[in-house]
């Protein structure tokens, strides 16, 4: 089996692509094939990676054209042709150049994010957006002496989205982005609407507010690749129209 | 080679829990912390992989647990080896630093009251440990960064700090070195505290459930401004780390699996920790870790040389509300826990030991603290599962503090000439040689692992060391062309330098703890005894020295 690597630094004219020929090892997963290549092949290629464990989200990048955690992403089910999602088709996972996914799996840099050299993006806007949504616990009761009473139910319906690690993988998968270098994505509103559902804040909508903009909620043309690609099982899609739900029949 | 310069009131080097704690009270006494980190921001400390909790005594689970029973825990577990006022202080303000956490967002689960829910853990007398699901560590390290931003404090990634500061006198710390990843630059820190928030040293071991970034830069750090280590030998191996596939081996897997009724069973299906300890799956991690390694040594492992962990028995229900992340983790390589058991092993998880403090997270050297997995004695011979995320948050706001009101007494005087040391012991670094840095880093995690891990003994560890020396002198010929965006080779040969020193650290006190106490089992030296209840400390300027517990 082998490995199509995207190689790119600053002052090349394009990028090019490195085959490497990988020793098979049961369980290989698209993160260890990639130490693998760095250590028999070429030390120089770069890309980010911290957990190992799908736990830090640092290794987003575009596999087989879909974008994915390398860590999580194991090689022989990729070859065997399962693994498949299906998403809604944008440029930023058009195939650019000729591969044989029997044999080959295709590693690339996240789809609308800066390629900085190789595999590693920049991302700046991405957290741009983030922190656009004040991602700020704000409550009523501030500073309590001793813990706050919660329904556990709550709790539930919260992690729903508390499970977000700001992976940049939905960023990448969503072809409003591409279209669209405004829109704050799937990421940021799945976060902001996770503090809106938060019980221990203010039950009212001015949370939503912030996003009911022409890039927030509005922009999302619900196409669903986000929650078909995030690796946690978020779903920014049910978010984002609970959301403009919320805000349509508030504004009636 | 170009150099920035920065300066603040209070360097904090690391994102992770403690640094992250340490920022948010800096910025309370009004002064400017600045956060930087080897990795991405927030996402390259442990404190985000820790799945199972964090230990408060708050009594809502089992109403006749107190800190009085916490403390004696956490002694009895660390091996009596724990500085019993940090043990301590641990225990007592580890409640109101996980208020503070909600106070910043962070979700535990609660129970059908609304109380918070806590669960068992190994070595603990009551249910004491506080989660959210298996994803603790996420929710409190997302919640810090959070607050982070709500305070807009700076924070600067893929640095890697090389260096500490010294003033003329080299007593007094002024700052760091810090070589930027990204273009190869070199970056000067001038701060007027300096707080270590590292973490430890895992991949100084090939099986570790650590980050990638985890070489043990913080204790190198240290050791090299004249800091005291202490207890460097005692290494925490995690009972329980995947073993299969290659790719993921030492990935974590929680203690809470036992918490919640996981049982160990050898290739037999015996349930084989009724030989070992009464407590069973829940005695300390340093008994479970031995008894599993034993399991397998003795030819009772599995194929891929672990045992089986299974939970095939729960109701499906609590696997999936409480173990998620880990029924996915083993979906994902074709494992359903619901129907099969996981196979696990030890896996490298925590430094006990590291640099010696005080109560308030001061290091024996002028301007310089520490917090979180960095530091040593807390701990003692065997950290107790969940008392790791609280001591980031204790000892994090505590060193955080003082470091906040040192920065307001002390003042700045760089001395220029340790700077021109440092840039060229870089240049003198980067030239062609005929060894790979990551073939140093390969062969020293062999050898800890063979030789200086779970069971010790005296010929292994001197050994160790005759190899470790060898490296040592192999680091001058390592091949380190230029380059100067991500240079890989770089980055590589300055960590080996450091597991080098470290992995020599840790073999050492090993060799000079003649006994058996917490997570350091000699088998010359089984016993645990007596007039060994003395922690080792080591410094590089003054050699080697005890202090009784």
């Amino acid at each position: 089996m082998k490995l199509k690597v995207y190689r790119y630094q600053d002052g090349m004219e394009s990028p090019r692509y490195d085959s490497f020929e990988l020793e098979s090892r049961p369980g290989l997963t698209v993160l260890g094939a990639l130490f693998q290549f760095q250590e028999q092949f070429d030390d120089s290629l770069s890309f980010n990676y911290s957990c190992r464990g799908a736990v830090c989200g640092t290794c987003g990048m575009l596999i087989n054209k879909v974008p994915r955690l390398a860590c999580r992403t194991q090689l022989k089910p990729l070859l065997r042709g399962e693994l498949k999602v299906s998403l809604f088709s944008y440029p930023g996972i058009m195939e650019t150049i000729p591969w044989d996914p029997a044999k080959e799996v295709l590693v690339e840099p996240l789809p609308h994010l800066p390629v900085i050299k190789d595999l590693i993006v920049d991302m700046d806007k991405f957290f741009e957006y983030y922190r656009f949504v004040e991602p700020v616990f704000r409550t009523s009761d501030l500073n309590p002496e001793k813990e706050r009473l919660m329904n556990p139910e709550d709790v539930k319906q919260l992690e729903e989205y508390t499970n977000c690690i700001l992976c940049a993988v939905c960023f990448g998968g969503c072809p409003v982005v591409g279209q669209n270098p405004k829109y704050l994505g799937p990421a940021a509103l799945a976060k902001l609407y996770r503090f809106h559902l938060d019980p221990r804040e203010t039950t009212d909508t001015s949370r939503l507010e912030i996003a009911d903009i022409k890039n927030g909620w509005w922009a999302c043309d619900s196409y669903g690749n986000c929650r078909k690609v995030c690796p946690k099982g978020v779903p920014p899609i049910n978010a984002i129209e609970n959301a403009a739900n919320e805000l349509k029949s508030k504004k009636k | 080679m170009e150099s920035k310069i920065y300066e603040c009131d209070v360097l904090i080097i690391g994102s992770g829990g403690a640094g992250c704690r340490a920022a948010i009270e800096v910025s309370d006494h009004n002064l400017e912390p600045l956060i930087i980190s080897k990795g991405l921001s927030f996402k390259s400390g442990c404190t985000g992989m820790a799945e199972g909790g964090y230990n408060a005594a708050f009594a809502f689970v089992d109403c006749d647990d107190n800190l009085d029973i916490h403390y004696q825990d956490t002694l009895q577990g660390g091996g009596y080896l724990n500085n019993p006022e940090l043990a301590r202080i641990l225990v007592d303000e580890s409640p109101e630093r996980l208020v503070d956490l909600e106070n910043y967002g962070a979700l535990f689960d609660r129970q059908e009251s609304g109380e918070l829910d806590q669960r068992p853990f190994g070595g603990q007398t009551f249910r004491r440990t506080c989660f959210q699901g298996d994803r603790t560590g996420h929710e409190i390290i997302t919640a810090l960064k959070e607050e982070i931003y709500r305070r807009e404090i700076s924070t600067l990634d893929e640095i890697m700090v090389i260096s500490l500061l010294l003033d003329d006198a080299q007593s007094k710390v002024q700052g760091a070195v810090g070589l930027s990843l990204k273009d190869s630059k070199l970056i000067i820190f001038k701060a007027r505290s300096t707080i270590l928030a590292t973490g430890g040293a895992g991949q100084i071991y090939p099986v570790t459930s650590n980050t990638m970034q985890k070489g043990g830069d913080g204790f190198a750090l240290a050791w090299n401004a004249g800091a005291d280590l202490i207890d460097m030998e005692q290494v925490q191996f995690h009972p329980t780390g995947m073993v299969f596939p290659e790719s993921r081996k030492g990935v974590l897997v929680t203690e809470a699996v036992r918490g919640e009724g996981g049982i160990l069973l050898n290739n037999k299906k015996e349930r084989f920790m009724g030989n070992y300890d009464d407590r069973m799956e829940l005695a300390t991690r340093d008994v479970v870790a031995r008894a599993i390694y034993n399991e397998i040594r003795e030819g009772r492992g599995t194929e891929n040389g672990g045992v089986y962990l299974d939970v095939t028995q729960l109701p499906a229900k609590i696997i999936l509300e409480k173990l998620e992340t880990m029924l996915l983790q083993f979906l994902d390589v074709g494992v359903d826990i619901r129907k099969e058991p996981m196979e696990v092993a030890p896996t490298a998880h925590h430094f006990m030991g590291g640099i010696k403090i005080d109560k308030w997270g001061r290091s024996t050297i002028s301007n310089l603290f520490a917090a979180g997995e960095v530091c040593g004695g807390i701990h003692g011979a065997n950290r107790l599962g969940g008392n790791a995320l609280a001591d980031t948050q204790v000892f994090g706001k505590r060193a955080g503090k003082a470091a906040a009101l040192n920065a307001s007494k002390s003042s700045l005087k760089l001395d220029l000439n340790h700077v021109n040391q440092i840039k060229n012991h870089l240049n003198e670094i980067q030239k062609e040689g005929d060894i790979p840095p990551h073939q140093i880093k390969k062969e020293l995690q062999a050898t800890m692992w063979e030789q200086v891990a779970i069971i010790r003994n005296e010929d292994g560890l001197k050994n160790a060391l005759k190899v470790l020396n060898n490296l040592e002198t192999r680091l001058k010929r390592m091949n380190v062309p230029d380059g100067s965006c991500y240079n890989v080779y770089l980055q590589q040969a300055l960590e080996a330098e450091n597991m080098v020193q470290i992995a020599k650290l840790v073999t050492k006190s090993a060799l000079l703890r003649k006994e058996s106490r917490g997570s350091h089992f000699r088998e010359d030296f089984p016993q645990t005894r007596t007039d060994c209840k003395k922690s080792i400390i080591f410094n590089k300027n003054k050699g080697f020295s005890f202090t009784n517990r």
